[in-house]
């Protein structure tokens, strides 16, 4: 089964940039889609992914159930099953990160225990973060902030996982960690999407391309020639 | 530049429209909170109880140093100058109108506009800018119920409390700074407020209280949320949310006097 489905979908563009248009695209399980295009529509493609962006038309499926777009409180349950890892993505800065990192188990189990999940707790060690979880995210540096984000995304279990720039955004050092775990979650059949301006990366994990440009948008299968005609890769 | 009543009538028109417009949506979001506040919805109380009792530690308990100075000064004017006025003849009972039922509500609500108000708008201001309300959305949590209701009782609840406090400062305190410079004696004071105190003033009170801190979250709040993505947005939303909760509360209080007191 398809987990997103975008049928004659159309985004407006983000600010002064350019918007998508008409355009068809399925997500499904091992799919680890590398998005080929300008930083400005790819960061609207992943926020459309994320169900950040209403549609100008066009319908959004995730598990087959169309979503509502009418009302942002429809994709809430939505956007709780995506893990979406990107320069958007901010903590609440008057909480500390345990706060943040807890914020939907305080929420949805109503418990004020501050005893952070086992995999979360792993994370955390992973990212040598445990030192500073009782600290506001202004006390912490912007790379321990971005991992905290990233471990509270992780810490969802997401159905789907969209990175923008991932090396970028978390920092040479932090993304060799990262790497770890996006390997184990590709591995494990998450469906991943991503932007990045990373050969190694890309030639590494992408089994699909998404290649958008002048307002179109293609899905093709990652083939030689995408990067310096290297060859194709197979994947699982 | 030639200036025409088609003009005049057009702006005046797109004014009222729009100003009406906005009057219906904070309407909307006040129904909106009030809403979420009846149906209380289970997941997240412990968390919004949190964020309550800080919500009144910081508008209430913090505001304290300076309501008590405020009522102290305030009381202790008006005592002074009707006590040389009436010949502290019906000094207890314009205390109890100037004091009780209009400065009270008013100054105690000025002191949240301008301690806390505008201090809800910048938090919820930068929220917004800084996408933290998208991850709010992210962890599949609605922030209009985590940031709203909570600051809805949160200052509701201070603005009594401190309303309360502003009325026993100002009078006790004020007789007490006056008792020291003239010979007005206790007694007849006393007796003169217990007489001028009517039921009518208490449910005043607690009217102006409750009204005034849905007027204040609400227009504070949305002010904070029409913020876009500019930080610069953010002294411009401030300002008017500080201009739209004087005026709403001039308004109510006018209106709750009238209904009560004509």
């Amino acid at each position: 089964m398809k987990l997103i489905e975008l049928t004659d979908y159309s985004l407006r563009p983000l600010g002064n940039g350019q918007g998508i248009y008409r355009f068809d695209f399925s997500l499904s399980e091992g799919d680890v889609c590398y998005i080929n295009a300008g930083d400005d529509v790819g960061q609207l493609f992943l926020r459309a992914l994320a169900t950040f962006e209403t549609p100008l038309q066009g319908v959004y499926r995730y598990r087959g159930e169309v979503l509502d777009f009418s009302d942002y409180r429809h994709l809430l349950p939505i956007k709780r099953r995506i893990g979406y890892i990107s320069s958007d993505v901010a903590l609440i800065s008057n909480r500390t990160l345990l706060d943040n990192l807890l914020l939907s188990k305080t929420y949805f189990e109503n418990t004020l225990s501050k005893e952070l999940p086992d995999d979360m707790a792993e994370l955390c060690r992973h990212f040598q973060l445990v030192d500073k979880l009782r600290l506001r995210p202004a006390q912490v540096s912007q790379g321990d902030r971005r991992i905290a984000a990233v471990i509270r995304e992780l810490g969802k279990k997401p159905e789907v996982l969209l990175l923008e720039r991932p090396r970028d955004f978390m920092g040479f050092r932090i993304f060799e960690l990262f790497q770890e775990i996006l390997t184990d979650i590709i591995h494990g059949g998450t469906p991943v999407v991503f932007q990045a301006a990373d050969e190694e990366f890309v030639w590494e994990v992408a089994n699909r391309e998404i290649r958008i440009a002048g307002g179109k948008l293609e899905s093709l299968p990652f083939m030689t020639g995408n990067f310096n005609n290297k060859t194709p890769v197979t994947k699982r | 530049m030639t200036f025409s009543l088609d003009q005049f009538f057009g702006k005046l028109g797109h004014n009222t429209i729009r100003r009406m417009n906005h009057l219906l949506d904070l309407c909307a979001f006040a129904c909106r909170i009030i809403g979420l506040l009846i149906r209380r919805p289970t997941t997240g109380r412990r968390l919004l109880n949190q964020i309550i009792v800080e919500q009144m530690y910081f508008t209430a308990v913090q505001a304290l140093y300076v309501v008590v100075p405020v009522a102290l000064i305030i009381g202790t004017m008006i005592i002074i100058q009707f006590a040389q006025v009436s010949s502290q003849y019906e000094l207890g009972k314009i205390t109890v109108i100037l004091v009780v039922r209009e400065f009270g509500p008013l100054i105690t609500a000025l002191v949240v506009i301008l301690r806390s108000a505008t201090a809800v708008t910048i938090e919820t201001g930068y929220m917004k800018v800084l996408n933290e309300i998208e991850s709010i959305e992210l962890v599949g949590i609605d922030p209009v119920h985590i940031i709203c209701p909570p600051r809805l009782i949160g200052i509701t609840s201070a603005i009594l409390c401190l309303f309360v406090i502003f009325d026993l400062v100002a009078i006790f305190g004020g007789y007490a700074v006056v008792w020291v410079i003239t010979s007005i004696p206790l007694g007849d004071f006393m007796d003169q407020i217990a007489k001028a105190m009517t039921e009518a003033d208490l449910f005043v009170g607690i009217a102006k209280g409750i009204f005034f801190g849905v007027a204040i979250t609400v227009a504070t709040i949305y002010r904070g949320f029409s913020v876009q993505r500019s930080v610069t947005d953010i002294p411009v939303a401030t300002s008017r949310a500080a201009i739209d909760c004087l005026f709403y509360c001039l308004v109510i209080n006018i209106f709750i006097s009238a209904v009560f007191y004509l």
